[in-house]
């Protein structure tokens, strides 16, 4: 069933005494610690009396997955099933057989019991004995690779759900028992906000929602406002789309506004036509003090919360980049509320580690949030993106970051040839970049580079001056051990790049090639000749620190477990003795 | 069934029928499940008819499949030089993902050079128009054809790409336990035809990938791979097997091929030569995304007892392998 817009009003009347809304994020994704989304929008919602219930869906059922039970069957039983059906397939049999071949390795060397059993210890936060214990250290490390694993078994799952197997699909068979309860409670509105790799199973739940009941559903977050129309068009389970920042638009909404009165919204007209409103963001009434109070906390295998500073990106000149268009501009929070947000959170949820998610912290912002943290004495490890800007230069910059616990920072830098940087107008020096990681690097901070490689124009000589520059501050330990330099340019609509090589004449691709579904945003692109020479320096390079990191016992570092350096960090500032190193 | 191949003889005469096939292959495409779509273009003269019908069909299929669905896989499968104009105009209808294949293919009879040297020309030439190049070898009379490439490929230089190889079902197969020695010798000479199977329908090479991977899953569940389990999940003979249609009367040289899969080759040494040596860790073997994106993300290394790069994981089969009770009832010979 469509809900139209002209049914709003009604449906905010149809059950006064129910659950207004329940807000969900779907796998597939991390569950290190929670994201920022729904918690945002919830102290929003509560603000104005609506009520509210949030899951992390993503998290219950990795949570569910990575269970000695299950992860028995999954080994035994649905996966070598689901290689069977897929034989005819070999690039997608090769996925399940390498998942498969490893599970199968650990449950036999290690057995599944025991990885249960660190993952429950690490929910219980029992980290500086964990980390203390050699061989409790490396199954912690595990425990984030098998997360990392489950990313391929959950999208194997949802792909290929109408499989007629001999075994019970295990994540279908959790989403159907989930969307069971989420009937059960009968909110009126379900809203899901959504990144791109949570579009497939957000489609899919909202589809297993209206077989069940008649909530409104809606949909929000950054895959939302890039790809607008189109989960309107994919799924007719979906009523609404939300644009850019949500808080306001949702509030008025459920306040009973008509779509016809709201901007940043998609819905179907009374023709059952899809209509866009664009987004008029009003920045004066945004949220920046998430409410995490029923998510499951102690679910997540790290004690880090996201917080963010500001909104949008202080810079946002980079040509390959379009993370900054999924807000409606650069915003930043006050320093003082910032920080009492931080002490609000880590007194109400009992945790003292920080993840602030801004595209970057803005120097004199940064230094102030620093400041005041000082001032006031608060107890906090902070992990934190920032930009090499000219400022910090100034040692007293670092240095107060550093006394106000910012422990790590992941810098911005994806190239070390200055050639590049100007290409990729960062603003940057690779001169002062240096200057600054030795700054950092006095004061305690741990700095992490993100980089890439093969952006246009980049020779196999670039590339070797940025892996160069990588190894050596790897070697001199003025920056972690954190190998993204071997992703390649991903080329992505409406970056500056994609948008000046359309071009073909002005184009500083050899060729392009076009996305054909209108639900992607990734274009392709002809590589240079010299890309097999650059690819294989990167691979020499990744083995080498391989054994590197081997022989000094430090653990690797993504997306699965990127704030579990503060909490090494902060065990050893303890005294406690770590088993597996930072760098 | 979410899987599809159409194969399309651009130089047959072109009628309702086709237009027919072509609608019926689109509603197929559109209609909900369907994954995966591959078209054939099999050329096998440069005539201007038979560019046409390819191109009328790409645009076609881009113009009335849902616009959120990707491109079907278009294959290009010339058994004959092209021209300039040719190339070009098949390189200006490369312009969306995901590439278009350029598949020059040789259907050696006896003589071996020839074949070779017009995939290699071939190819060099759609490589100057920027076209993606898979060399396909129809081996018709494996008997003779695949010694020859089993030399080629020891010989060839690691770098250069790896053609695919086919022996269709339909080949004709004095002795198929032979058969199966050779392709297992091919396997070995060259574990990167892994990387080509998905640009082929299927033939004797593809089965014997089946084979060993069918018979490797067993040993991770600790049982033994029988023919009624080869037939469950593979078919006992397929309906529409090799390259191009046909596969009647094929079902006992099959059968006789997977036989002698199961009691000559069947072992964990063999299993691990099989498999693609190269361990490629830039972003060969990725535990940590299914996005996307591989943006942000470094790989992992797990160090001291439990590795998990591609080398390290091999040893791992290779344990699971000799876990006690798996070796499989017919154990192999080892080569």
């Amino acid at each position: 069933m469509s809900v139209h817009h002209t049914d709003n009003a009604q449906l905010r009347a149809s059950q006064p005494d129910g659950l207004d809304v329940m807000l969900l994020k779907m796998p597939n994704h991390n569950m290190d610690y929670p994201h920022l989304a729904t918690p945002t929008l919830t102290a929003a919602l509560r603000k104005r009396l609506f009520t509210v219930a949030q899951k992390d869906v993503n998290l219950l059922l990795r949570d569910h997955l990575l269970s000695e039970a299950v992860l028995k069957s999954l080994t035994h039983e649905y996966l070598p099933a689901l290689g069977r059906a897929l034989i005819d397939e070999p690039a997608t049999f090769e996925r399940i057989r390498d998942a498969l071949t490893y599970l199968r390795y650990l449950g036999d060397t290690l057995g599944f019991a025991r990885l249960e059993q660190i993952k429950q210890r690490m929910q219980a936060r029992d980290y500086d004995a964990i980390l203390s214990d050699p061989e409790d250290a490396q199954i912690l490390q595990l425990v984030f690779v098998i997360t990392g694993l489950l990313h391929s078994i959950i999208d194997l799952a949802l792909r290929h759900r109408d499989l007629d197997l001999p075994v019970a699909n295990p994540v279908m068979a959790f989403l159907e028992g989930f969307a069971d309860e989420v009937a059960a409670r009968n909110p009126r509105i379900v809203a899901f906000s959504v990144i791109q790799i949570q579009r497939q199973a957000t489609i899919l739940f909202a589809q297993m929602l209206k077989a069940r009941f008649s909530p409104v559903i809606l949909v929000g977050g950054p895959d939302v406002s890039t790809f607008k129309e189109e989960y309107l068009i994919a799924c007719d389970a979906i009523d609404f789309g939300f644009l850019k920042e949500s808080e306001v638009t949702l509030t008025e909404f459920m306040s009973g506004q008509s779509p016809d009165n709201l901007d940043g919204i998609i819905y179907r007209d009374a023709d059952g036509e899809i209509v866009t409103r664009e987004a008029k963001y009003n920045r004066t009434q945004s949220v920046f003090r998430p409410d995490f109070d029923d998510f499951d906390l102690d679910k997540y295998l790290l004690p880090t919360l996201p917080l963010s500073t500001s909104r949008g990106c202080a810079f946002a000149k980079c040509t390959f980049c379009n993370h900054y268009k999924t807000y409606s501009g650069y915003y930043s929070n006050d320093a003082k509320s910032t920080v009492d947000n931080i002490v609000y959170l880590s007194e109400r949820y009992g945790t003292r580690f920080f993840h602030f998610v801004d595209d970057m912290l803005e120097i004199n912002e940064g230094s102030a949030i620093a400041e005041e943290l000082i001032r006031r004495d608060v107890d906090v490890n902070i992990l934190t993106y920032a930009r090499f800007e000219p400022g910090f230069r100034d040692p007293a910059i670092l240095e107060l970051w550093s006394r106000a616990g910012i422990r790590v920072i992941e810098w911005g830098l994806e190239s070390a040839s200055q050639k590049v940087l100007r290409k990729m107008i960062k603003g940057i020096s690779i001169r002062q970049v240096q200057n600054i990681l030795d700054i950092s690097t006095e004061h305690g901070i741990v700095n992490k580079l993100m980089l890439f490689h093969n952006y246009p124009g980049e020779t196999a000589d670039d590339l070797r001056e940025t892996v160069d520059f990588l190894k050596i501050n790897t070697l001199q330990k003025t920056v972690r051990p954190f190998f993204t330099v071997r992703g390649k340019l991903e080329l992505r609509l409406f970056t500056p790049l994609e948008v000046d090589s359309r071009d073909r004449a002005g184009s500083p691709f050899v060729k392009r090639y076009e996305r054909s579904s209108s639900f992607d945003s990734l274009l392709g692109y002809a590589d240079q000749p010299d890309y097999p020479e650059k690819a294989r320096y990167i691979e020499v390079f990744i083995d080498e620190m391989s054994k590197y990191l081997t022989e000094r016992n430090i653990y690797s570092t993504n997306d699965e477990n990127m704030s579990l350096d503060l909490v090494v960090l902060d065990s050893q500032r303890r005294g406690v003795q770590p088993a597996i190193h930072v760098m | 069934m979410p899987k599809r191949i159409f194969d399309l003889y651009c130089n047959e005469a072109w009628g309702e029928s086709r237009n027919r096939e072509v609608d019926a292959v689109i509603d197929w495409y559109n209609a909900p499940g369907s994954q995966n779509l591959t078209v054939n273009f099999w050329i096998d003269a440069d005539t201007e008819s038979a560019l046409t019908v390819a191109t009328w069909v790409i645009m076609r299929l881009r113009m009335q499949k849902n616009r959120q669905l990707n491109d079907p896989q278009f294959c290009i499968l010339p058994a004959c030089t092209l021209s300039e104009s040719s190339l070009d105009l098949i390189s200006g209808l490369d312009i969306r993902l995901p590439q278009l294949r350029f598949m020059p293919r040789a259907r050696a009879l006896g003589d071996f050079a020839e074949p070779f040297a017009f995939i290699e020309h071939a190819g060099a030439e759609a490589r100057r128009h920027m076209l993606n190049v898979f060399g396909l070898f129809l081996c018709e009379e494996p008997d003779q054809q695949l010694p020859l490439l089993i030399e080629a490929f020891d010989n060839a230089d690691p770098e250069s790409p790896v053609p695919c190889v086919e022996v269709p079902f339909e080949a004709p197969v004095a002795d198929a336990a032979a058969l199966c020695d050779a392709i297992s010798a091919l396997w070995h000479a060259e574990p990167g035809l892994t990387g080509t199977l998905d640009a082929v329908r299927g033939g004797f090479v593809k089965r014997f990938y089946q084979l060993k991977e069918l018979w490797h899953l067993s040993l991770l569940e600790d049982a033994a791979l029988t023919p009624d389990q080869i037939g469950e999940a593979l078919g006992p003979a397929p309906a529409q097997g090799g390259v191009q249609a046909g596969g009647h009367g094929c079902g006992d040289v099959i059968a006789a091929f997977d036989a002698a899969f199961l009691a000559r080759h069947a072992s964990a040494a063999n299993y691990a030569g099989w498999r693609p040596r190269k361990a490629a860790s830039v972003l060969a073997f990725d535990l940590d995304s299914i996005a996307d994106s591989h943006e942000c993300q470094s790989p992992v290394f797990i160090n001291g007892q439990w590795l998990v790069d591609r080398a390290t994981l091999s040893h791992a089969e290779a344990d699971v392998s000799l876990h006690a009770g798996a070796e499989p009832t017919a154990a192999g010979q080892e080569e």
